[in-house]
């Protein structure tokens, strides 16, 4: 066996343990039923057929395109405001949009509630005392839905379309400009235009991730009426009685099947994008538009941005945190401020032990995640086995699958594959379902990097006598390193914040931070304050283990420029 | 023993040709180029040779070992092979010092310390680069990058060097310069070379022998001065140097006085050229005249035999030479003159005459 | 190519060694520890078992904080071994019957509500199990399965609930035709009745004493107001004291939790005849692989030690004098007694997807 084969053996590895929980969701649903088994083909006619089905596809997918649109456009504006013009306070600007990332889903749907409950939320109820008309906006309806699934994603839509942005020729802009035509016209007639690919791919990707979201359908659809595939889902096992494992696996079958077609666009969308080389230095920071007057309106587009996308909600979790129960019944809001959630939080027993438990699962899945990464990007991207471009398709298909899926079909995997039988109950399928749902995405980020390293880079190693091995030691990871470590970093972030996957695989032994906080608010009714304020403690830690890539980039740039230059 | 030899070595890529049945060898000690423009195969063949990329049908050997031969199903990976490849990006890489560049090979050799610390120094200075190891790559010139990459090839004494357009990177008259100090700095050296470029005055200033290459097949293998003088066909003529083609037939031959009277068609006269049986066959129909070993008169010039009557349409001017169309008959030259020819400063006069030496009319095949 | 192999190797060696880190941190499932001598009483039996697998509805938190450290200060040797997870009520049942079938049972005893647990049971993921403290303690019949099943474990009292701000005094139910009223129409918060959760049990408990006309009758006019339908109890009293409904059903626990907050919350109960506790009952597993440790907990649970840690955590114990004791002190108006919601109608645990159904046609 060659070395340079390994990173293709390991790839179909994967891809076989990534089929065998499939096969076992359906396995386990059909036939582990109280009863007999109940995937029969009744009840898959039934379901086909049902109106409810129906309209819960047409949700599923309202919410996924509508929340795409609303983050891949604003995404958009702020990414080529911040670049391509002049507008002040830029290196602000540039930080802020990945401090959304802080807070899980969850957590921003209870701020969304607070402030946008038609009822009782506290912006409706301030505004029909000024106004004497009804509610500003109802969080509780599609369009709510949307809002909050939109602005959750702006972060994920910049990351995709910021480098674009940087690495397209101010030349072509400039050129536009000369002949006459002003800042708007340039954008949507030249610079929209040519970033319609990486648009496009953004969009897709928000709309995956719109596909498979649980926790905003789960927290605020359901005052809505509103249901998407995801939550059938979970209700059909969770909160049915008895549980309906085939219904779920049904459902699951139609949702990974319509996630499947999306990934594939996705997946036929960017596959040049591997060959992007993003240009270094030079063309990266023009400002090409000039904008006098306005660049004060553009700076308040990009607050109003940032507002709704983060200081909102995360200014409405510091209040929650700062306040009991808020009682808005009856128009009439009693604002009381008060230390005690923070420090009933930090009394819970379990709170240092479930974050301890998160940190440790968080970094354990990481690091197997990043470093299966590597391999699998080494071998869609270097190999010269042929068809080895397939191992890049493969390693995006977990795209597709949602969250609460895969962990259902990863408790069944477990529960009765014999291999594996033995670490029922343990950490392990948390970890398994972690690194799984999360490869996608970090296979992106380490390719990123590996595509920089041309391969006379590695032929020369070779040449000179290293063998395959010691070249993918010595010279493929060092460079891949910057990849690798922010592929690490939102993995573990991801992870702390991820809630479909875990909620099925809870275990004795370990209970994370996101059940903990899920189940005192659902157990005890007033818990929410005490939530926020548990939430706060979260976002500060997820800070600080965002800011560790800018941060080991900045010392090593010190260190680098401390050396003379020849 | 020859160092290397290439035996009829094949490379597909699809239905494409890249190299189609090329056989050479390489001496010990011997600087020899592949030269010829993109896609001749001459990259292909190069890495063929390094283990980088495998072969379809034929067979490599180096020191009279066979390292690749598909049919024998015998492929040596490169590591094994004791070359030094230089690429034409360099290759540095760039998380790595100049000492670790350099002493990258040694190292994973298992050289000791100390030996690796004199081979490191020993090669930076015979490129010129002593008191650079510090540094990092992106912190060097392009030239010095290209010693660097030179030196990190020499530092482990490889059995053949070889080099893939090394220079292409550089400005012109960075390029002008250090190609007479590669070709010195390779002999003093000693190593064995096969250099890759596209470039014709390179080629002639570096190597002791060149291979022409089109198509993925050898044109001619001559030394630099054969290949000028006597290029066996169209393309050579027009890649090596500067050459007008006429067409021509061969109307008499004196024996005696060694020469030919050729017909040309072209522009209608007749041309008396220097004919020697070995090399110039009965049936030519082609001959070359370069362009800088024609002469140009104002007025018509005493001797009576090849001289015609032309019109300038265009001059270039270009500083140390002058090059000028000038249309003859049917045909157009083109007439490249010093600065010390007195043409080279006349813009007015078109009607002009040429007088072209017999010596300067060589036959060149088809092709 | 050694090289590769070699890094391979190491990168196998420091995952091994991670592994066995991780196994002797305890999250791998703890092997039984084995002692030399021969175990005689239940403790001891329990004490060689090493280990306790619990799946309860009771949320994480509130065990260890409370339940957990009074079982230990009673057996201290008992720290560490005991492993609780928390899971929602048809998550609980699902589990125990997925594992019983695989014949992996990895729980020892579960505690969940009786709607959700019932059908598992039925399918025999329980063995019987009769509680000494039964009769120690004199517990009530529908505390207890007298075929031993299910035992000793909580009660979560049903009450109807109202916003204060919300609702005047002279509006208060007193009685369940009040909730078809069309002034709730829309401000009216349940617990979705085919989860056969809290609204489900006390709907089904109203079924033998209306019969079936007018419990029909009830139950659509009671639809027909639109009710909000949320995941649990809790959520229904959330939204009762946001205000984001005006009545509901909830569980009595919330109640005197919202009571306890400064400024108190602004619910108030509605004390509708019959007031019916949902059971949480505990059931030992069939096949669990504790069983001695699972009955020593069982007996404590039972125990005044174990009924007053449930009081700590606000939940009602279902030994009624503690109970009354503690939790229920002043709460319940005098002469008012609670009883197991829909005992008096035993087809509801026995055809839970016939009740299932019927509340889905209703309310969809």
């Amino acid at each position: 066996m060659k070395g340079s084969q390994i990173p293709i053996i390991l790839s179909f590895l994967f891809l076989i343990i990534f089929i065998i929980p499939i096969f076992y969701l359906v396995y386990g649903s059909a036939f582990f039923q109280l009863g007999g088994p109940s995937l029969t083909w009744q009840t898959f006619r039934q379901i086909m057929t049902s109106s409810q089905t129906g309209s819960l596809l047409v949700n599923t997918l309202v919410f996924a395109i509508g929340g795409g649109v609303f983050a891949t456009v604003l995404a958009t504006i702020y990414a080529w405001i911040i670049i391509r013009t002049d507008v002040p306070g830029k290196r602000v600007l540039e930080l802020l949009p990945i401090l959304p990332l802080t807070m899980p889903f969850l957590v921003k749907a209870f701020a969304w509630m607070y402030l946008f409950s038609p009822q009782t939320g506290i912006v409706n109820i301030l505004f029909h005392q000024l106004t004497g008309i009804g509610t500003l906006f109802n969080i509780f309806t599609m369009p709510g839905l949307i809002f909050a699934i939109g602005t959750g994603g702006i972060p994920l839509a910049y990351l995709t379309i910021e480098p674009a942005v940087k690495s397209m020729n101010p030349a072509l802009e400039e050129a536009s400009r000369i002949s006459g035509n002003g800042v708007l016209k340039t954008l949507f007639r030249v610079t929209i235009p040519v970033l319609i690919p990486s648009i496009l791919s953004a969009f897709l990707l928000l709309m995956i991730i719109g596909l498979t979201n649980f926790d905003y359908p789960y927290m605020l659809g359901r005052y809505a009426g509103i249901d998407t595939l995801a939550t059938q889902v979970y209700y059909s096992i969770s909160e049915s009685q008895p549980a309906r494992y085939g219904d779920a696996a049904i459902y699951s079958v139609l949702f990974t099947i319509m996630s499947l077609v999306i990934v594939g666009i996705y997946i036929y969308v960017t596959r040049n994008a591997f060959k992007f080389v993003v240009v270094t230095g030079k063309a990266a920071r023009e400002t090409v538009h000039k904008l006098r007057g306005w660049k004060y309106v553009a700076l308040g587009i990009c607050f109003l941005i940032m507002f709704f996308s983060f200081l909102l909600p995360y200014g409405t979790l510091i209040l929650m945190s700062l306040t009991p129960f808020l009682s808005a019944a009856g128009g009439i809001i009693q604002f009381s401020f008060t230390w005690s959630n923070y420090i009933n939080a930090l009394a819970l027993p379990l709170f240092y032990t479930s974050i301890v438990n998160s940190v440790v699962l968080g970094v354990v899945s990481a690091l197997i995640g990043t470093v299966l990464a590597a391999f699998l990007s080494y071998a869609a991207l270097k190999s010269k086995v042929k068809g080895a471009r397939v191992v890049d398709v493969i390693s995006s298909i977990p795209m597709a699958i949602p969250g609460i899926v895969y962990g259902l079909a990863l408790y069944w995997t477990f529960l009765l594959l014999p291999v594996v039988n033995f670490l029922y109950g343990t950490i392990w399928p948390l970890i398994a379902a972690l690194v799984f749902i999360r490869l996608p995405y970090s296979v992106r980020m380490v390719s990123g990097s590996l595509i920089q390293i041309s391969d006379e880079l590695e032929e020369s190693s070779r040449v000179s006598g290293a063998s395959w091995g010691r070249t993918f030691y010595k010279i493929v990871l060092p460079l891949m390193r910057r990849g690798m470590l922010n592929s690490f970093v939102y993995a573990f972030v991801n992870s702390l914040r991820e809630l479909g996957a875990v909620v099925l695989l809870a275990t004795g032994n370990s209970i994370v931070f996101m059940t903990l906080l899920l189940q005192l608010q659902s157990q005890h009714a007033l818990a929410i304050n005490l939530v926020a304020a548990a939430s706060v403690f979260l976002s500060i830690f997820i800070m600080i283990a965002l800011s560790i890539p800018s941060l080991i980039q900045y010392v090593s740039s010190r260190r680098k420029a401390r050396s003379p230059k020849g | 023993m020859e160092k290397i030899e290439v035996k009829d070595v094949v490379k597909k890529y699809g239905r494409v040709m890249a190299v189609n049945d090329v056989s050479f060898h390489v001496k010990e000690g011997e600087i020899l180029s592949l030269l010829g423009p993109s896609g001749c195969g001459k990259t292909t063949l190069l890495r063929a040779i390094a283990g980088l990329e495998d072969i379809d049908d034929g067979e490599i050997l180096l020191d009279g070992t066979i390292i690749t031969s598909p049919k024998k199903k015998i492929f040596l990976s490169p590591e094994k092979r004791l070359l030094g490849l230089v690429f034409q990006s360099y290759a540095l890489w760039p998380h790595m010092k100049v000492r670790e560049n350099v002493s990258y090979g040694l190292k994973v050799r298992k050289f000791k310390k100390d030996e690796i610390d004199k081979r490191v120094k020993s090669a930076l200075e015979t490129v010129g680069l002593s008191g650079l190891e510090g540094r990092y790559p992106a912190q060097l010139s392009g030239g010095q990058q290209q010693r660097v990459a030179l030196a990190r090839n020499i530092a482990y004494e490889p059995k053949v060097l070889l080099l893939d357009e090394p220079l292409s990177n550089l400005d012109r008259k960075v390029r002008e310069r250090m190609r007479g100090e590669l070709h010195v700095l390779l002999k003093r050296i000693g190593v064995t070379a096969v250099y890759v470029t596209h470039d014709q005055e390179e080629a002639f200033v570096i190597s002791d022998r060149i291979i022409l290459m089109k198509d993925g097949k050898i044109v001619q293998e001559a030394q630099p001065r054969e290949l000028y003088e006597e290029p066996k066909c169209t393309f050579a003529a027009e890649f090596i140097g500067r050459a007008n083609i006429l067409k021509a037939k061969v109307k008499m031959i004196d024996e005696k006085k060694k020469t030919a009277r050729l017909q040309l068609p072209e522009i209608g006269t007749e041309l008396i050229c220097k004919y020697d049986c070995d090399v110039f066959p009965k049936d030519v129909s082609q001959v070359l005249v370069r362009y800088n070993e024609i002469a140009m008169y104002e007025s018509e010039p005493t001797c009576n035999d090849n001289v015609v009557q032309g019109e300038v349409v265009s001059r270039d001017y270009r500083g140390s030479v002058t090059d000028h169309k000038v249309n003859v008959g049917d045909a157009q030259l083109i007439v490249t003159t010093h600065k010390f020819c007195t043409m080279s400063r006349s813009t007015e006069k078109k009607e002009i005459f040429l007088y072209i030496p017999p010596e300067a009319i060589k036959p060149v095949k088809e092709e | 190519m050694k090289r590769g192999i070699s890094t391979i190797v190491v990168a196998l060696i420091i995952l091994v060694i991670v592994v066995a880190a991780i196994a002797g941190y305890g999250w791998l499932r703890p092997t039984t520890s084995t002692t030399t001598y021969t175990p005689t009483t239940l403790e001891e039996k329990a004490y060689q078992e090493g280990s306790l697998t619990i799946y309860g509805v009771m949320d994480t938190t509130d065990f260890v904080q409370w339940v957990q450290p009074a079982f230990v200060a009673q057996y201290p040797w008992a720290s560490g071994m005991i492993h609780y997870v928390g899971k929602s009520p048809s998550d609980i049942a699902t589990s125990a019957l997925s594992e019983y079938m695989a014949g992996h049972v990895t729980a020892d005893l579960l505690i969940d509500t009786l709607g959700s647990m019932e059908s598992a049971l039925l399918a025999g993921v329980a063995q019987n199990y009769t509680n000494p403290m039964i009769n120690l303690m004199n517990y009530s019949t529908g505390t207890y399965d007298s075929n031993g099943l299910w035992t000793i474990g909580f009660g979560l009292p049903i009450v109807v609930i109202y916003n204060t701000v919300l609702v005047s005094p002279s509006q208060v139910p007193t009685d369940w035709q009040n909730l078809t009223n069309s002034m709730w129409n829309g401000k009216i918060v349940i617990d979705s009745p085919k989860t056969l959760n809290v609204a489900g049990s006390v709907f089904a408990h109203l079924y033998p004493i209306l019969g079936n006309a007018s419990w029909t009758t009830l139950m659509h006019g009671i639809a027909a107001n639109n009710p909000i339908k949320t995941t649990s109890a809790g959520d229904s009293f959330t939204d009762v004291a946001s205000g984001q409904a005006s009545i509901g059903i909830g569980l009595i626990n919330d109640y005197l939790a919202g009571k306890a907050q400064t400024p108190p919350v602004n619910v108030s109960i509605a004390w509708i005849p019959p007031v019916t506790s949902l059971p949480v009952p505990c059931a030992l597993c069939a096949n669990a692989t504790h069983p001695n440790f699972a009955k020593l907990f069982l007996n404590w649970f039972a125990s005044g030690s174990g009924q007053y840690s449930i009081a700590n955590t606000g939940r009602v114990p279902s030994c009624a004098a503690i109970a009354g004791f503690t939790i229920l002190a002043g709460v319940l108006p005098p002469g008012t007694s609670i009883v197991a919601a829909a005992f008096n109608n035993p087809d509801y645990y026995v055809n839970p997807t016939k009740w299932g159904d019927t509340f889905t046609s209703i309310f969809g």
